[in-house]
């Protein structure tokens, strides 16, 4: 099977990367074409804070040339604040605003990240496989921060949904998800947040992003991506890690080692 | 990862159906099995994935097998091509691992402790080595990292047919709770029964019992086993062959025999397999045990308490008789025939300090081994060179040619 890579970052409008990796003088509008012109493939994490519309994702689009593509994280409403009685409009919403991509076939996935409070538990299950459903037509992933999900029946039923589990890399703290790659679908989605463990809990955003991949590091996703690629038809990488523009740099330098590999053009 | 979670598992699910498909890639994404067709006994040895979801299993037979998949192909085993597989993967393991347990079949733990200096983080050389299988040797090996054994070949079941999972040191627990637990090491077919009526399903449950509970359910094995369902397995990953309990081979006949010349062949062909598995390991054994499976199924032993180990074929062969006319007393027909070496030692030049035996002290001046005589060990050193090269069968015994077909098992 042909495997289709790409390579981006979670989120590209930081203005902490102007002349990291932004030069000084480009002014935020321009970020996402500039971005574009590096990546053809950005992870948007806006969409979990607050509900995305069509009219903002097609100005996206307008943006980014012809062949970005986008991948949304879920908002918060269907992933950590769920109300059973609002949960299916939340989706209907949250789905009408992915129409443009849609269209254009630019949509990469849609990203379900649970929190760790999100059990394993009955109620968490059966809500989980109602959303599934009710999400069936789009390119579903979901990411566990909970361990207790990273179990045989929960693998199968991903396989037998075709949903996708995503890969993360987190750092090596007890109490975090297994690092696990198992193909669930004909899509791959891996998610880099840094190996920061002095930062991950108890602190802000951004310094628990705050890391630089070394190279041996990278390698060593050179060779979990080409080991997933005879399964996959696309695989999607996102770092994660945006804390002083290091995301960027990480994914610039991961390109270039698929590059080296050939299995990136 | 922790520095303590250096354990990996490599299990490559379907072993032989998975060498096949690299013998001819036109297998690949058929239902088929390996088996001996034409065998009136004839068992399913191993499925490819597609013929596994159709419902073909390993042990079924092949009669059994054709009426649930019409049409399928069965391929015969090729016992050469799965050992040099099962050597090739070793090979590639005992660059990074101190500590390297070989279990056969595309099985092995691997403890990488101490080597993170050397090669890098545990979790970035677990994913190493299995890339460097996947194309060094064609095969995929489903892989898990964790503390200890037993997690980690939980892991590797949990994620079957292929994947690789990291389970941090300390999470070990959590990782269990909610997997299979059939999937937990010592969980056979009895227990398996009393967890059944029970309505356990889940590893988790067997850690929540009492030690009155889990006694009561499960008897002596009880504590035991839930010590496994927390995690908790003090076993060490067993270096190279030198800890091996025994070498041990099996085979099944085509069609049941009754004559002496085939069982005699299929013995020294048994023998001359486990011999060089022997040398290679560079051990030598004491036992000798032969086990005769009758048609009726009724099974007939024998063994051979050696005074000395020995290591040669003419040494073996002469023991292996020896066992097999203690195990053969029924004129029943023979089904299969099996043989291990037992009580095996490390090959060595270690003479007796205080009982020099003068047979050896000539030995030790010509640098040979004590155990049989230079020219006995330089022909079997060519002999086995020669095995090694062109296949087990490229040098055998005439006794050896004698008689009906078998097949490995």
């Amino acid at each position: 099977m042909d495997c289709e890579i790409r390579i981006g970052t979670s989120g590209f409008d930081y203005p902490e990367w102007k002349g990291l990796f932004y030069p000084p003088d480009l002014g935020r509008k321009s970020y996402l074409a500039y971005y574009a012109e590096r990546f053809d493939t950005v992870e948007l994490n806006f969409s979990y804070y607050r509900m995305p519309e069509a009219r903002q994702l097609e100005a996206f689009l307008d943006r980014s040339g012809s062949g970005c593509l986008f991948s949304l994280k879920a908002n918060q409403f269907l992933t950590h604040e769920i109300d059973p009685a609002s949960w299916r409009s939340s989706l209907a919403e949250f789905r009408e605003a992915l129409r443009p991509l849609v269209a254009r076939g630019r949509l990469g996935a849609v990203l379900f990240q649970f929190p760790s409070s999100f059990h394993y538990e009955p109620d968490r299950r059966r809500y989980l496989d109602a959303l599934l459903k009710e999400a069936v037509d789009l390119p579903k992933v979901v990411e566990f921060r909970n361990g207790d999900w990273y179990n045989n029946r929960v693998f199968d039923a991903l396989r037998d949904r075709g949903v996708t589990l995503a890969s993360v890399d987190v750092p090596d703290i007890p109490g975090l998800p297994p690092s696990v790659d198992l193909v669930t679908s004909p899509l791959a989605y891996v998610r880099l947040h840094g190996r920061n463990g002095e930062t991950w809990w108890g602190s802000d955003a951004a310094t628990r992003y705050d890391y630089c991949y070394n190279d041996a590091e990278l390698r060593a996703w050179v060779e979990r991506i080409e080991a997933m690629t005879p399964k996959v038809s696309r695989i999607l990488v996102y770092f994660n890690n945006h804390w002083k523009g290091q995301a960027p740099q990480n994914a610039g330098t991961l390109k270039e080692m698929l590059r080296g590999k050939e299995l990136l053009r | 990862m922790s520095p303590g979670a250096s354990i990996i598992h490599l299990n490559v699910v379907s072993f032989m159906a998975a060498v096949e498909v690299l013998r001819d890639p036109d297998l690949r994404g058929l239902p088929f099995a390996v088996g001996i067709p034409g065998a009136a006994r004839g068992r399913i040895l191993d499925v490819s994935r597609i013929a596994l979801r159709e419902g073909v299993a390993p042990g079924m037979t092949i009669a059994e097998a054709e009426r649930r998949l019409p049409g399928l192909c069965l391929v015969r085993p090729s016992p050469d091509a799965y050992s040099r597989a099962n050597r090739e993967m070793e090979a590639i393991c005992a660059r990074y691992a101190p500590l390297l347990e070989n279990s056969g079949g595309g099985h092995f733990f691997l403890d990488l402790h101490g080597t993170s200096r050397l090669f890098g983080a545990y979790i970035d050389q677990a994913v190493h080595i299995r890339r460097e299988i996947s194309e060094g040797v064609g095969l995929d090996a489903t892989t898990a990292l964790a503390g200890n054994k037993l997690v980690a070949k939980v892991g590797t079941r949990s994620l079957r047919p292929d994947g690789f999972v990291a389970v941090r040191e300390g999470d070990e627990e959590a990782f269990l709770r909610h997997q299979d637990v059939r999937f937990l090491p010592g969980v056979g077919p009895s227990i398996g029964r009393i967890l059944s009526a029970t309505g356990i399903c889940e590893i988790g449950e067997l850690a929540a019992f009492s030690d009155a509970e889990i006694t009561g359910l499960f008897g002596r094995r009880g504590p035991e086993l839930r010590e496994s369902a927390l995690g908790i397995d003090g076993s060490k990953v067993e270096q190279g062959d030198l800890t091996r309990r025994s070498i041990a081979s099996r085979l099944r006949f085509d069609n049941d025999v009754l004559d002496e010349a085939s069982i005699l062949a299929a013995l020294v062909t048994l023998v001359e397999g486990c011999g060089l598995e022997l040398r290679r390991s560079r051990l030598q054994c004491r036992v000798v045990a032969v086990e005769l499976g009758y048609s009726d199924n009724v099974a007939g032993r024998g063994a051979s308490r050696l005074p000395r180990p020995v290591a040669l074929d003419d040494e073996l062969l002469a023991a292996a008789r020896m066992a097999l006319s203690r195990a053969h007393g029924r004129r029943v027909r023979v089904a299969s025939l099996a043989l291990a070496f037992g009580a095996l030692e490390p090959a060595s030049l270690q003479l007796d300090l205080f009982v020099p035996d003068p047979a050896c002290r000539e030995a030790f001046r010509n640098r040979e081994s004590c155990n049989g005589s230079a020219r006995l060990d330089r022909l079997q050193a060519a002999v086995d060179a020669a095995r090694e090269r062109f296949g087990l069968k490229a040098v055998t015994r005439c006794a050896a040619l004698a008689g009906e077909a078998w097949h490995d098992v």
